[in-house]
């Protein structure tokens, strides 16, 4: 399953392969959320925007506690996914894990 | 600025070459645009081996606007209505070929631009068109007028001239072209769908995301600090910003008519407002997010490339 940060303006975003293990993982994460009935956050022009990914060939969008799909959306209050997400971010990228970290912590959701 | 590419081989690229002169595309796209039924979808025409068409792509999301033309069609493939007449604009495409390409693209690696490649491509043009009636010359064109660009003076250096441009961000924010470029080509104006990066065009693309760092490398591209005039052979000239995360990233503005900033973050929607959904009118001040190193402005003339 291929990941990709929304994070960079000029760079291309980091993209990155989870293996089957995370997959299911993540796949299980998600399968336990409950619908939302709250409109998802509007990220900001620059920085931290979220994770994407395919699932199940359906595209999804993580962002702020919300996982929207194709016709849903998820609500995820305690940041699951993309606390999850961080924990596989490539070694190289460690920089921004910390940062966007304090940013999920400081949302407004919490 | 256009992309003309002939679609006429098989194993070897195409002949490309790209038309910076801003008269010269604004002459060819009035030419074009006058003749109803000249143009089609790429790659709609026949698809065997030999001539297929002449494919001409908008670089720019401020070109004049002409009815009829979308960003990408096609010159006298055998899907236009007006074949005569789209055979007569194509073979002037076709003769209008430099001999030497000003703008280095990839493909020149194995199919660069000459005398005996526009020989070929004639000969095989006129091949294919034994099937169909000659072309006769197209007449003489007008000078451009583009309104969607005005020449102001630089407040911060009378001298100095640029251009800026009705804000268009429907240019950009379309699924085929918003993924695969970000705020350097935004801010450019110069769709390459390669997610640009300052220096790459020149082997000067830098790793190190800081303010000289990253100037440098767009300097490389051609870019001048402002205030160091850019002549008015080099219109339509942008006048651009460079704001820096430091050690992690970079992003550009680009200076539009109506007083305001419009900038392109990454692969998502172009836009006119910062982080608090506030109009850009000064990139200095604006809300930036860890953004937080304001570099400096920029002159990008039409020499500017990017890659």
């Amino acid at each position: 399953m291929l990941v990709e940060l929304h994070v960079f303006s000029g760079r291309p975003n980091p993209r990155w392969e989870l293996d089957a293990l995370h997959a299911d993982a993540l796949t299980e994460l998600q399968r336990e959320l409950k619908p939302s009935k709250q409109t998802p956050s509007i990220p900001p022009a620059l920085g931290y925007s979220g994770f994407s990914y395919v699932t199940n060939d359906r595209p999804v969008v993580v962002y702020d506690g919300y996982v929207r799909l194709p016709g849903d959306v998820l609500d995820d209050p305690s940041f699951t996914i993309e606390r999850f997400l961080l924990d596989q971010l490539p070694e190289e990228y460690q920089l921004l894990r910390d940062r966007i970290v304090a940013q999920v912590q400081r949302s407004r959701r919490q | 600025m256009l992309r003309i590419e002939i679609d006429l081989f098989s194993g070897r690229s195409n002949p490309v070459w790209m038309i910076t002169d801003p008269t010269e595309t604004d002459r060819l796209l009035r030419s074009i645009a006058e003749r109803p039924g000249v143009t089609a979808r790429q790659g709609t025409g026949t698809s065997g081996l030999g001539f297929r068409e002449v494919r001409i792509s908008v670089l720019a999301d401020d070109e004049a606007r002409f009815k009829r033309l979308p960003p990408r069609f096609a010159l006298a493939s055998t899907g236009v209505k007006d074949f005569k007449n789209s055979a007569v604009l194509a073979e002037s495409v076709i003769e209008s070929m430099p001999l030497e390409s000003k703008v280095r693209l990839v493909e020149h690696a194995t199919t660069p631009l000459s005398r005996e490649m526009r020989e070929i491509v004639l000969t095989r043009f006129h091949r294919y068109l034994d099937k169909h009636a000659r072309p006769r010359k197209p007449k003489p064109h007008k000078p451009p007028f583009n309104p969607l660009r005005t020449t102001i003076h630089d407040e911060k250096c009378k001298k100095c001239e640029y251009e800026v441009s009705q804000f268009n961000p429907g240019f950009w924010n379309t699924p085929s072209v918003q993924p695969y470029n970000n705020c350097y080509n935004y801010a450019r104006d110069w769709r390459t769908d390669t997610f640009a990066q300052p220096g790459r065009a020149h082997g000067a693309q830098t790793f190190t995301w800081q303010c000289n760092t990253v100037s440098t490398a767009a300097m490389a591209d051609g870019l001048k600090k402002r205030c160091d005039c850019l002549p008015q052979s080099e219109w339509p000239r942008r006048l651009m910003a460079l704001v820096i995360d430091p050690n992690v990233d970079y992003h550009w503005y680009r200076h539009q008519r109506g007083g305001f900033w419009g900038h392109k973050p990454g692969s998502t929607a172009a836009r006119n407002v910062d982080n608090s959904n506030v109009i850009v009118t000064n990139p200095e001040t604006c809300d930036r997010g860890g953004y937080t190193d304001f570099c400096g402005y920029f002159y990008a003339g039409v020499s500017v490339v990017i890659d």
